[in-house]
């Protein structure tokens, strides 16, 4: 195994030193090197000890190999022994490295202050030379450690230049305007043993004063400094090691003043470095001027204070001294000085040079990464949705990481996924090096916590920021995740609150993040244009609670407390309880319950007319995603006070008991209720518009470069958003498999009036598809589980799975029912999409029972029902009847206009009737479900008793039953028979709903002989609503009821009087008005 | 009292069974029936008419390509994957309910009705006598009562360029393939005998 760098030493010790070596793999990962890294013990540091979370932040980023295994099979262009004191006695495991050029960077003095070794150059040689062959050069970090290895060490062989430490002058940048505090702050940070410190309390109180006028600040203090002090002083403030970040620590303190132990010599002085990046002025002993020049200022130990004050005092000097210090480390400490020393080492990196070459030409460039696990239900995708929608339309290009919380992580939400569908975002690997962008936004930050131990941010992001939009198990490692973000280069890590809860709750599990100072509150466009108004006449409210598990945050609970049980005012809860706790509810009338993965938000706000928000009282029960989109959409708003921290005028507030007064009383008022709605349209323009987040962007990373571009080639020019295309959607109609062709006719109905400005496409269950394609329309057939004869448990999931490709193929924007049953499969694959409305045509005239109340209850994911009328509406006795008010109500619908009709002369020429003789049309059905042979033949029966009388029996086209069994009478088959009505003087028919309706409608005399199965609508009701209407006849199935009834219908005065009754029930055609709902669907 | 699962299954074999006998009773008697009336010159007259009324759908339009799938382990779109089906081995067969039976794809493409009809019989045939597997016909004939006489799965897509009438958002060789993907995992299919000239699902 070759690499370009190897580097050997103890990676577990935390500190400067692991700080350097993280910094070290970063320059050169950058540079192209291949870098392995082999651990080894320090001596005063053996035992199992992890890797350092800085060095492992980079390993996990693949800038570096940890090598444990074929140490004996190890080349490398240059080995670094890292740190002397690590080599003095042989590794515990052998250690092989065929290397060019190996160095061993020397951090620590040769010689103390008490003039002793510690290490021992001799001992060291030998140890390095049994891993490596390649002469070894000694490399001094500073001009101090190269004096002080010349003068002790004999006479080692040195690199001509020091080997400089790498201060990442990006990670500590502070403002440096005006001071601190009103009194000047001096610290320091250091490791807390003795050496560190001054050797006496008095010392330490010269250097670090008890006095008014002066804030000590020290990180890095321990047992030591307590007993070298006793108790603090007041004005001090300390730190354990490592309690807070160094950086956050430095900006809060004006000067960095180190005096030390005079047994100790700072070989460089990593702290004093990092200290001058942030701006802080470091105050030192004149020795340290070796190091450092005149970028500090250098003064004895008993001077310190007087320095400070005279400093603070001429706040001009003190910014020309701030200046110095940051312009030094970016100059003499930066990867590039570090770099120009080792190159020449190395050699050039070509073979991976060459991959980067090839890596950047497939670099992929974004303005924004969004990271999450896209797979999480609730306000997270919600978020993600509408932000990604915001900065297409803002021209931001968009990356998505698909970050999994864990393996039992499921498919990316739809609303996401949408979102790619539809070019607005790509997607990437969360860890691929080929993405680049220079904001990063992580949502849902659990998933990245849970994924640490592998943390390598992709993108290189200048800036990154965190998303906390309630509270999170996991939250004690918020620090840590700042650390590792801060440590992979960004300029700025931020943590973001959704809101005020959330910024409480961030601020105690980690005051040690940069939070932002404003919330990063949820975006959503405008939804609706005016104001909505009331429509109902029992208002509908929605509760939402999007946080996930079987209780959320406890809304339901509390609406169950606050909310009516008894149907006077409709709930729809979204995020209910899982299936157990819903068992142990009470009996809920007017209740409507959905769980996040069943039902879009957007579609169930969409017909509410108001939200309810109960909580906030807790942290993490801020619905403010929902109460965006409820605004958005124009629902008033009505919110416990607890939350007025929050929405602000965003709600109408009151306590949970007198929620529902206040429901009825703006429901009661349309003049109030759209006042309420006009004010909620208003707070979401002023406190959720897009262009929020924009400007947030924009304010992190400019403005989109397409903006940019546009506005230089046509300044002054509106630049319009690059949206999903605004083109008519199309339109999918679902056929049931009914025992007719009833459900398809009525489609077809429909679909020629939409199709003047729709494309309509079939995804049909009834085998008579051969008829939709023959009407033109592109079809496709669903074979169903009663036909395919499988358990419907079964049969749904690959329903679905059938219907989400044929909606993704066509682009679907609508689906249409028409049909009895909402099939599970239709439900899942449609109601959780915002994007494709879910429309029932559900004709009425159900017989009761308890699987149509079943039925029913599916009412509740469907964005339109559209039930066409009944002319034997009076009769209906059905459960659809108590549920009409949600339904828009349509004339009956037909397929042909009555002027569409044949002639009689033309009919019966076609079907090769004699015009002049009475002639009897047979229509029983399908027979998929009846005897309609045994049935036609007593018809035929009572028929040819009369003489003259012509008979032809229909054969549906979906037929389970060939019909063409009796020699003496004509089978006519085909579509649609009743434009050949006008051939015949009467007709025995079955009752079912489309029969039934042309009959009456086009003035056929008609004995209706009924289908009397339990499962089919209710035939018998129509045909005795019509017999006693004088509109038809009615007749059993027995031979004398038939024959009897044929007699009846054989006098020409009973069917002229039965025309005229017909007609006069007759209604127009409902298709064009159920078209018209269909669009208005689709376009609100 | 509750039954055991023994008899239970002993009286599904025995209607299911009866139900077999009834169909191929009524297919003989229909075919006798028709065979005389033919042969007697009193076969009943059959009248076909089809009238596609108004003007139909308009120019389709295109709708915008969708992105493609990025990978699965990048970006899941996918839902765990359903139970496969066991489609009921048709009229004639009503007792192979050996779970073991496998399910076989029978594709059955570009053929006019009477071809098709025949092959249909054929494979019927073929199950009748063999009785080791169940067929799902994939076919891209309007003509499902070929099937449904039979009672035979079959599953339906448009290959001819006239039933492809609205342009996808995906070409449609590519959606072609997905549902052929989809129809295995469905089924169970882990073969398809090919009839003639077009397998099914090919563009």
């Amino acid at each position: 195994m070759h690499f370009d760098v190897v580097l050997i030493g103890d990676f577990r010790v935390p500190g400067g030193t692991s700080r350097q070596a993280s910094n070290q793999i970063r320059a050169l990962h950058s540079a192209g090197y291949s870098v392995g890294l082999i651990t080894v013990e320090l001596p005063h540091a053996k035992g199992r000890k992890p890797i350092d979370p800085l060095i492992r932040a980079r390993l996990s980023m693949d800038e570096a190999v940890l090598i444990h295994d074929g140490l004996e099979d190890l080349s490398a262009s240059l080995v670094i022994f890292e740190n002397p004191r690590a080599f003095q006695e042989p590794p515990a495991n052998a250690i092989q490295v065929d290397a060019a050029r190996a160095i061993i960077t020397v951090h620590f003095p040769l010689i103390d202050g008490a003039g002793q070794r510690t290490f021992d150059p001799e001992a060291v040689t030998r140890v390095c030379a049994t891993i490596t062959d390649a002469p070894l050069l000694w490399a001094p970090v500073s001009d101090l450690t190269r004096r002080l290895l010349a003068e002790g060490g004999g006479d080692l062989p040195m690199l001509d230049r020091n080997l400089p430490n790498i201060v990442v002058a990006e990670e500590f940048e502070a403002k440096r305007t005006r001071p601190v505090k009103d009194v000047p702050v001096i610290g320091r940070h250091s490791r807390p043993q003795p050496d560190k410190w001054p050797p006496t309390r008095k010392e330490m109180f010269q250097v670090y004063p008890r006095a008014a006028d002066i804030e000590v600040a020290l990180l890095g203090a321990g047992d030591n400094l307590r007993q070298l002090v006793g108790a603090y002083p007041r004005n001090w403030r300390t730190y354990e090691f490592n309690e807070i970040a160094p950086d956050e620590f430095l900006r809060g303190i004006d000067f960095f003043v180190y005096f030390h132990h005079p047994n100790w010599i700072e070989a460089f002085g990593i702290a004093t470095a990092e200290a001058m990046a942030s701006g802080a002025v470091a105050i030192l002993p004149p020795y340290m001027k070796e190091n450092f020049g005149d970028a500090a200022v250098y003064c004895e130990l008993k001077e310190a204070a007087a320095t400070v004050r005279a400093l603070y005092g001429d706040w001009q000097s003190y910014l020309r001294q701030s200046r110095k210090g940051t312009s030094y480390v970016r100059k003499h400490l930066s990867a590039a000085a570090y770099l120009k020393v080792v190159e020449p080492l190395i050699g050039p990196a070509r073979n991976l040079r060459r991959q980067d070459r090839t890596r950047l030409s497939a670099m992929q460039r974004f303005d924004v990464a969004i990271m999450a696990d896209m797979s999480r239900a609730g306000s997270p995708a919600r978020r993600i949705a509408a932000e990604v929608d915001a900065l297409a339309a803002s021209r931001y290009r968009t990356v998505l990481l698909h970050l999994p919380q864990g393996p039992a992580s499921g498919r990316v939400r739809p609303e996401i996924d949408l979102l790619l569908q539809h070019g607005l975002a790509a997607a990437a690997d969360p860890w691929a090096p080929t993405i680049k962008a220079p904001l990063l936004v992580i949502h849902c930050p659990q998933s990245l916590i849970a994924n640490l131990p592998r943390l390598r941010l992709p993108g290189a992001p200048r800036h990154i920021v965190v998303v906390v939009d309630a509270p999170f198990a996991g939250g004690g490692q918020i620090s840590l995740t700042d650390r590792l973000l801060r440590a992979t280069g960004a300029k700025t890590v931020t943590w973001a609150p959704a809101h005020d809860f959330a910024r409480i709750w961030l601020e105690e599990r980690a005051p040690g993040v940069r939070i932002s100072s404003t919330n990063w509150r949820p975006v959503t466009p405008p939804l609706a244009t005016k104001p909505r108004s009331v429509q109902r006449k029992t208002p509908v409210v929605a509760v939402v609670d999007l946080s996930p598990g079987e209780t959320g945050t406890g809304e339901m609970q509390r609406a169950l407390m606050a909310l009516p049980r008894d149907g006077s005012v409709s709930v729809r809860l979204y995020g209910a309880p899982d299936e157990n706790a819903i068992k142990q509810l009470p009996q809920l009338t007017g209740w409507e319950l959905f769980k996040s993965f069943q039902m879009d938000l957007g579609k169930m706000l969409d017909r509410a007319d108001f939200l309810i928000c109960l909580g906030g009282e807790q942290q993490g029960t801020v619905p403010d995603v929902a109460a965006a989109e409820a605004a958005a959409r124009g629902l008033p708003v009505i919110a416990s006070p607890a939350l007025r921290r929050h929405f602000g005028a965003g709600a109408i507030y009151s306590p949970a008991s007198g929620m529902m007064a206040l429901v009825r009383k703006l429901h009661r008022s349309p003049r109030d209720y759209r006042a309420a709605s006009k004010a909620s349209l208003a707070h979401a323009v002023r406190a959720h518009a897009p262009q929020a987040l924009r400007q947030r962007i924009a304010a992190a990373i400019g403005e989109p470069p397409a903006t940019k571009a546009a506005s230089r080639k046509s300044a002054g020019k509106t630049v319009t958003a690059p949206r999903v295309k605004s083109g008519r959607r199309r339109i999918m109609m679902f056929s049931q498999n009914g025992v007719g062709l009833g459900h398809v006719v009525r489609q077809l109905a429909i679909s020629r009036h939409l199709s003047t400005d729709h494309d309509v496409l079939f995804c049909s269950m009834s085998q008579a598809y051969d008829v939709i394609s023959a009407y033109g329309y592109q079809v496709e057939y669903l074979p169903s589980h009663v036909y395919t004869g499988v358990e419907y448990v079964d049969w749904h999931a690959w329903a679905r799975d059938q219907i989400e490709q044929m909606i993704d193929f066509y682009d679907a924007g609508a689906v249409v029912l028409d049909g009895s049953v909402p099939y599970l499969g239709l439900l899942d694959a449609v109601a959780p999409r915002p994007d494709v409305r879910l429309v029932w045509i559900r004709r009425p005239m159900w017989r009761p029972s308890p699987e149509s109340l079943l039925r029913i209850a599916q009412q509740r994911f469907f964005d339109l029902i559209i039930e066409p009328a009944e002319l034997a509406g009076e009769a209906d006795r059905g459960p659809t009847v108590a549920h009409r008010d949600r339904c828009v109500c349509v004339e009956p619908i037909r397929l042909l206009d009555e002027r569409e009709l044949l002639t009689r002369a033309q009919a019966a020429a076609a079907l090769r009737l004699d015009p002049a003789r009475p002639a009897v049309l047979i229509q029983l059905g399908s027979g998929a479900n009846r005897d309609i042979v045994g049935l036609t033949d007593r018809i035929l029966d009572a028929a040819r008793r009369f003489d003259g009388l012509q008979v032809v029996v229909a054969e549906w086209l979906n037929s389970a039953e060939a019909l063409d069994l009796w020699d003496d009478v004509p089978c006519l088959s085909g579509f649609p028979i009743s434009r050949y009505f006008r051939a015949f003087d009467f007709s025995v028919s079955a009752a079912g709903y489309n029969s039934f309706h042309e009959v009456l409608s086009y003035g056929l005399p008609t004995l209706f002989i009924g289908n009397p199965r339990k499962y089919m609508d209710d035939q018998g009701a129509r045909a005795t609503f019509a017999a006693q209407r004088g509109a038809a006849l009615e007749s059993g199935t027995a031979p004398r009821e038939i024959a009897a009834a044929m007699a009846r219908m054989m006098d020409q005065d009973v069917r002229r009087a039965m025309a005229a009754a017909a007609r006069s029930l007759s209604r127009p055609n409902g298709a064009k008005a159920a078209a018209d709902a269909i669009r208005r669907s689709m376009s609100g | 009292m509750a039954r055991s699962p023994a008899s239970l299954g002993q009286e599904l074999n025995q209607l299911r069974e009866a139900l077999e006998n009834a169909y191929f009773r009524q297919r003989t008697v229909e075919r006798r029936l028709r065979d005389v009336l033919a042969d007697s010159g009193r076969a009943a007259m059959r009248v076909e008419v089809f009238d596609v009324v108004g003007r139909g759908p308009g120019k389709p339009s295109a709708p915008a390509a969708r992105t493609p799938a990025p990978s699965p382990g990048l970006w899941p779109r996918a839902r765990k994957p359903g139970k496969p089906l066991r489609p009921t081995p048709g009229l004639a067969n009503l007792t192979m309910t050996d779970g073991s039976i496998p399910v076989i794809g029978v594709s059955v493409c570009g053929f006019e009705p009477d071809q098709l009809d025949q092959i249909v019989a054929m494979i019927a045939d073929k199950q009748l006598a063999d009785q080791d597997f169940i067929p799902v016909f994939l076919t891209d004939s309007l003509h499902a009562e070929i099937f449904r006489k039979h009672r035979f799965t079959f599953e339906y897509f448009p290959l001819s360029q006239e039933s492809r009438r609205l342009p996808g958002t995906m070409a449609w060789s590519d959606y072609a393939a997905a549902r052929l993907d989809l129809i295995k995992r469905k089924y169970g299919i882990t073969r398809i005998v090919t009839f003639g000239k077009v397998p099914f699902c090919k563009a």
